[in-house]
């Protein structure tokens, strides 16, 4: 009988301060619902808590019978992941009274979710990876609908669950099938069996390729990406801003891991090949159609797909390079984000409409914070220096570069080129184009403001003085790498 | 004929290729579940059948653990429905689709 040890407890601490957390909103939601008002900084003690506790207490390395590797690249993962969850709980809060659906489950979902993530992101093992992505889905399936009323949340909830199980049924079928090749479920073990054997067997390459395929979904990657547009745009938009980032970090971590444990880029060409058209198909698919949207959520879906396609060039050159650059992407990728969201949480009249991009007409001058905070985060998002988006795609480009794939790094240009017309498209509308005449009702919320303006200071600051950044990725990516 | 290992993989891939062809092209949300349900337990099938072949417990374990997620995965898709029939009185996924542009 194996009981866990105070080492492993200890380890998961941040993890368990989010369940019981969430436990806590649950049971005050249906005894004290009066307190309602105080959930969205009850769930922000809890977050803020968990990251305290994963800085004050020391890293000890593989825990839980070796299934877990709590190390700097968890401790890494795990706080990007809980900032982000600071970002959409602060945006949820005014959301939530706006929508009239504040309710304790909503944060306790969000919280779940978190844990999720935070399981996935620091395993090493494939069966705690799996139960990690579906704590991480299955809330999300159910924020997703969570404006019952509206039709568009369901079909959004709906959409997401079904592709959703069907990428987890695809991930745990490739699980299988590694278990069966390799008679293990370790990383460590399935890594070093496939690098000694130098090629991938074809029961390893097929699982492989189903569990990149489950992850792909959960990436929005080309040719699984088809949900995220109608989800982007039928979501809550905390939620979406939430799926946005948390699943796509946490699938990359995994991704990285696999690829790097196995030392695909070295062994199995036909990955280099496979992975490569997928983040070229990704790029340009997403950049292309997303000049064609006329809702801004849309929009962002579809660089959101163009912009996982430039982390998978950094996740084909893995290695410390690679790697650190997966971490600087995920960092910047997640302020843009956010800000972004935030900005648009703001700036929308009804959930269940559109958010179309010609309501924003005007906005930059009658609404100028917001509008500034949504102006930073897409010219970061097109890569624009000195934002914190230009520096991240040069690292990645520059990882691939120095490995020898010049040409992803010249479609990857390419491509950023492109995307700035449909960012810029918003900026225009924002500021050149006059207020239209039925002048849309966006609430003020200070909150949501605040939020914004950070992630847009965030973006910003970090553009400018990237080191911290740099460094943090460095340092953690050298407990991956052998 | 002596049954081995490998004809469960074979026809566990026969299954989890039916449940797969379900959610493709079936409308009805009910049975989209029931075809999510056999992908599932086709993977179960798969694991139990390494696990033998292996002569290892892992993969039974994990089997367990597959279950139970897919109880869980169920369970949010019967609510789903009950969401999808109050407000469109239907199960059909072809009435849950007005964002497509």
């Amino acid at each position: 009988m194996l009981t866990p040890t105070h080492a492993d407890l200890v380890a998961i601490a941040p993890e368990i301060i989010l369940t019981i957390t969430a436990g806590l909103l649950l049971i005050v939601e249906a005894f004290l619902p009066g307190l309602r008002r105080h959930f969205s900084g009850l769930a922000m003690v809890g977050v803020l808590a968990a990251i305290w506790a994963r800085l004050h207490f020391e890293l000890p390395g593989a825990v839980w019978a070796g299934m877990m590797q709590i190390d700097e690249l968890a401790a890494f993962v795990d706080i990007y992941i809980l900032v982000a969850v600071i970002f959409t709980i602060a945006m949820a809060g005014p959301f939530l009274r706006r929508t009239e659906t504040e309710v304790g489950e909503f944060y306790a979902l969000i919280l779940l979710a978190t844990v999720g993530a935070m399981v996935m992101a620091s395993s090493v093992n494939l069966l705690p990876i799996f139960l990690g992505l579906e704590l991480l889905s299955i809330p999300l399936y159910v924020l997703n609908a969570f404006l019952r009323r509206s039709q568009v949340s369901v079909e959004a909830g709906l959409k997401y669950f079904v592709v959703g199980a069907v990428a987890s049924a695809f991930l745990v079928y490739g699980i299988a099938l590694l278990y069966g090749a390799t008679a293990s479920t370790d990383l460590a073990v399935i890594g070093s069996q496939v690098a000694s054997s130098g090629q991938l067997n074809p029961l390893v390459a097929i699982g492989l390729a189903m569990i990149v395929g489950g992850l792909a979904f959960k990436l929005a990657l080309v040719p699984c990406h088809a949900w995220a547009p109608d989800v982007y745009q039928g979501g809550p938009t905390p939620v979406t801003a939430f799926l946005a980032v948390v699943p796509k970090g946490a699938a990359l971590i995994v991704l990285l891991r696999l690829a790097d444990g196995m030392d695909l880029l070295h062994i199995s060409p036909q990955w280099v090949a496979a992975a490569a058209g997928i983040a070229v198909a990704s790029q340009t698919l997403g950049n292309i159609v997303a000049i064609v949207q006329s809702d801004v959520k849309r929009m962002l879906a579809y660089s959101g797909i163009a912009h996982m396609g430039y982390a998978m060039v950094a996740v084909i050159v893995a290695g410390a390079d690679g790697g650190a650059a997966v971490l600087v992407y995920l960092v910047a990728y997640t302020l843009m984000n956010m800000g972004a969201f935030a900005s648009i949480a703001m700036l929308s009249e009804r959930e269940d409409r559109p958010h179309f991009i010609n309501d924003l007409r005007g906005q930059g001058y009658k609404r100028p914070i917001v509008a500034l905070a949504l102006t930073t985060c897409l010219f970061s998002l097109a890569g624009v220096p000195p934002f914190i988006g230009f520096t991240a795609k040069f690292v990645v480009f520059r990882a691939a570069v120095n490995e020898g794939f010049v040409w992803l790094a010249v479609i990857g240009v390419v491509n950023s080129l492109v995307s700035a017309f449909y960012y810029l498209r918003v900026v225009y509308a924002m500021y050149m184009q006059p207020l239209p005449r039925r002048e849309p009702k966006f609430q003020f919320s200070f909150q949501i403001a605040t939020a914004a303006a950070v992630a847009a200071l965030g973006v910003l600051i970090l553009g400018i003085y990237p080191t911290p950044i740099l460094e943090a990725a460095q340092t953690a990516i050298l407990v991956l790498v052998r | 004929m002596i049954i081995t290992a490998t004809h469960y993989l074979v026809l566990s891939l026969i299954i989890f290729c039916l449940g797969l062809v379900g959610v493709m092209v079936r409308r009805n949300f009910i049975t989209v579940l029931m075809s999510l349900e056999l992908m599932f337990n086709a993977v179960n099938l798969n694991l139990i059948a390494f696990s033998y072949r292996l002569d290892d417990l892992a993969g039974q374990v994990l089997a367990i653990f597959v279950i139970t997620v897919a109880a869980a995965e169920a369970a949010i898709g019967l609510g789903l429905i009950i969401a999808l029939v109050r407000l469109k009185d239907t199960v059909s996924l072809d009435e849950a689709d007005v964002m497509r542009s």
